[in-house]
């Protein structure tokens, strides 16, 4: 059976879990509208289950400045998904630079649900620097996840100010809460950027 | 109904034994098992099984389980997988309340069904059952050994507080050979195979009630139940420090284990994250498995400032590197303590940490130096190292330092480097309860592991 990937902000709306503004459209009109409402620069997504890695296929587009770059943008995403099935297209506020850090699930057969914490970028990719902790995590142990990794110096502020470690723990909790309740093959919060007041979800997918 | 668990002491102290399968052939498993019991001193009944024989090693053998003319507490069965199922239901139909089931051919091999009817008899029974597939259990103090491994080619530990279990009877024979070597003690032992009705969950709680045992080492391959062992493990490792060896951790490893004990490993990463999640001390190497229990023998500290006592300049370079790798500090000491150590070591020695107290330093320099270092309020643990190689220093300070560590409440550990003679005096102060290793990183590393888990349970 095929997997089933979703990538559904509703779903970390519902859990309290903070992520960059959306709203869903299905036409070049509401795509517009929602773009606006959002206020500009934004970003579009297909939302297709057949298109798990949306960069890959030309499904995103960054950093649209005004309502006629939205509306080519609109034509281009469905052009380039072009034989997927489409369930509209996410229109997000382009999230203001931060750290970047990951946040990720997967269910063990022995555990359970185990939840991942990383650094961003070249941290993840490279230096594999993640640290892992069976769920349910309350917020002490979602701390040590966080400091257990080696980036944390990053984050603890080596030049630039610290940041707001407590909304980063807040989301691991929580996050940890909604594996527990879906109990997803895999779950992918990449990147979730961290800022000095607030942290948010930027991209998302799971796999059921 | 009790469950298998609850009779759990019947594996390690029962009254009376019976072994089926005993044999009077020296080169079969059954042999060596009558044989150690005997030697091992065991106080209560033996009766040893086997419808060839009428006596082996002087005792009188059965024919039967049922001819066994009285109730027993422990079986052993060491006889073909399919027999094996039949004798453990005639031994618990004579009230056997634990067996330790030796034989292979289980569910390791894909054998499921056969498994399941010894689980269902043990079951029923409430027998604590221990295997199939295993090498048997020992404990030191009620003289019980049905490990099958005859005793000339695999020492036996000496008594001590350290409980080894191990999923793999082959890596808890290493594990038995060399804590007798290195004159390590241990409480108990038992090599638990497919976990098939006792598992590593229901070991640990049995060993946290264990007054014997003080530090529980774990070799495991996979559990049987995660959520189970990762409650279990958190709630023991607070008052028993549990150090675990996880094999299995690669690609290829994972595989190994798949078609090893047939159990379903669960990710690398799992197993990682609940050891960290109970407070597990995780071993990477068997190396490990010894270098870090026997470090908990010592006071518990979480004072992180260590004193580096050594009579070669090199090993205490050697030491400091490795304090700072491992987050410690090399300790200050106070203007007392420097004063009192010029007032009678060479003009050429310098009295600072690391204190190396040079090459011409003998016992009771050794003594001097190591009293002041543990009275100095600026340092929370003493290395010492030892270079034996030297004309002046003999073996007599391995005493000294036994008994200034006796009662002491800074943590005391050695190191000693080298060949043969030195290796002796390694394993001498390891049996007089002073942990001993063979380089500076390594005796830092378990330092460092037990000032880490006093400052998780020891505020």
């Amino acid at each position: 059976m095929a997997s089933k990937v979703i990538s559904d902000f509703s779903l970390l709306q519902k859990n309290r879990i903070n992520c960059a503004p959306f709203k869903l459209a299905k036409t070049e009109d509401a795509t517009a509208l929602a773009a606006k409402k959002l206020g500009f620069p934004v970003v579009l997504k297909i939302v297709s289950p057949d298109i798990p890695h949306k960069t890959d296929r030309g499904a995103v587009l960054l950093n649209l400045q005004n309502e006629q770059e939205v509306r080519a943008g609109y034509k281009k995403v469905l052009q380039n998904a072009k034989g997927a099935r489409i369930q509209g297209v996410l229109v997000q506020k382009m999230a203001a630079a931060g750290i970047e850090v990951i946040i990720g699930g997967k269910r063990d057969a022995q555990f359970g649900q185990l939840i991942m914490f990383g650094m961003g970028g070249i941290f993840v990719e490279v230096y594999k620097d993640v640290s892992w902790r069976v769920c349910p995590i309350d917020k002490s142990e979602a701390a040590r996840m966080i400091r257990e990794v080696k980036g944390y110096k990053v984050l603890a502020g080596v030049r630039g100010k610290p940041i707001n470690e407590a909304a980063l723990i807040d989301v691991l909790a929580k996050v940890s809460q909604l594996l527990i309740k879906k109990n997803p093959a895999e779950l992918d919060l990449n990147p979730v950027i961290v800022h000095k007041d607030y942290c948010e979800v930027v991209d998302m997918r799971m796999v059921k | 109904m009790k469950s298998p668990a609850s009779n759990l002491q019947y594996v390690f102290s029962p009254k009376s034994v019976c072994i089926v399968g005993a044999s009077h052939e020296p080169s079969k498993i059954g042999h060596a098992i009558l044989r150690n019991f005997l030697q091992a001193g065991f106080k209560g009944q033996i009766y040893p099984v086997n419808p060839h024989s009428s006596e082996i090693l002087g005792m009188r053998c059965y024919a039967s389980v049922q001819d066994v003319p009285s109730p027993f507490e422990c079986a052993i069965i060491a006889i073909p997988a399919e027999a094996a199922v039949q004798a453990l239901l005639e031994c618990a139909k004579k009230g056997a309340k634990a067996a330790v089931v030796i034989s292979g051919g289980f569910s390791e091999v894909g054998n499921k069904k056969l498994e399941e009817k010894l689980v269902q008899t043990a079951k029923k029974y409430s027998i604590a059952l221990i295997g199939p597939n295993c090498m048997g259990s020992l404990c030191i103090s009620s003289q019980t050994d049905s490990v099958f491994l005859p005793t000339y080619k695999l020492g036996r530990p000496k008594k001590g507080e350290i409980a080894f279990i191990s999923q793999s009877g082959a890596i808890g024979g290493c594990i038995l050979d060399l804590a007798s070597r290195y004159g390590i003690g241990i409480s108990k032992f038992v090599s638990f195979g497919n976990a098939s009705v006792i598992d590593e969950s229901d070991l640990l709680q049995y060993l946290a009630g264990d007054e014997e045992t003080k530090t529980i080492v774990l070799y495991l391959e996979g559990v049987k139940d995660g959520k189970k062992f990762l409650q279990i493990a958190s709630e023991i490792t607070p008052q028993k420090p549990i150090i675990a060896l996880k094999a299995g951790v690669s690609a290829s490893g994972t595989v190994a284990v798949a078609s090893h004990t047939g159990s379903l490993a669960g990710s690398a990463a799992a197993y990682k994250a609940a050891f960290a999640q109970a407070g597990i001390i995780e071993a990477h190497t068997l190396d490990d498995l010894f270098d870090l229990p026997k470090i908990f023998m010592l006071p518990r500290t979480n004072g992180k400032r260590i004193a580096v006592l050594t009579n070669g300049g090199g090993n205490g370079v050697l030491a400091a590197d490795a304090i700072e790798y491992h987050n410690l500090q090399l300790a200050s000491l106070s203007s007392q303590t420097t004063s009192a150590l010029k007032s009678f070591l060479p003009t050429y020695a310098n009295a600072k940490n690391p204190l190396d107290i040079i090459g011409d330093a003998d016992a009771a320099r050794y003594e001097k130096s190591l009293q002041l270092l543990l009275a100095d309020k600026n340092v929370d643990a003493v290395l010492v190292i030892l270079l034996f190689q030297t004309p002046a220093l003999d073996s007599s300070v391995t005493g000294i330092i036994a008994k200034a560590a006796q009662g002491c409440a800074k943590p005391i550990v050695c190191v000693s480097t080298g060949g043969e003679y030195t290796e002796a005096q390694r394993r001498q102060l390891d049996s007089m309860g002073v942990p001993t290793y063979s380089s500076p990183s390594s005796a830092i590393r378990a330092l460092s592991k037990l000032i880490e888990y006093c400052e998780r349970n020891c505020p």
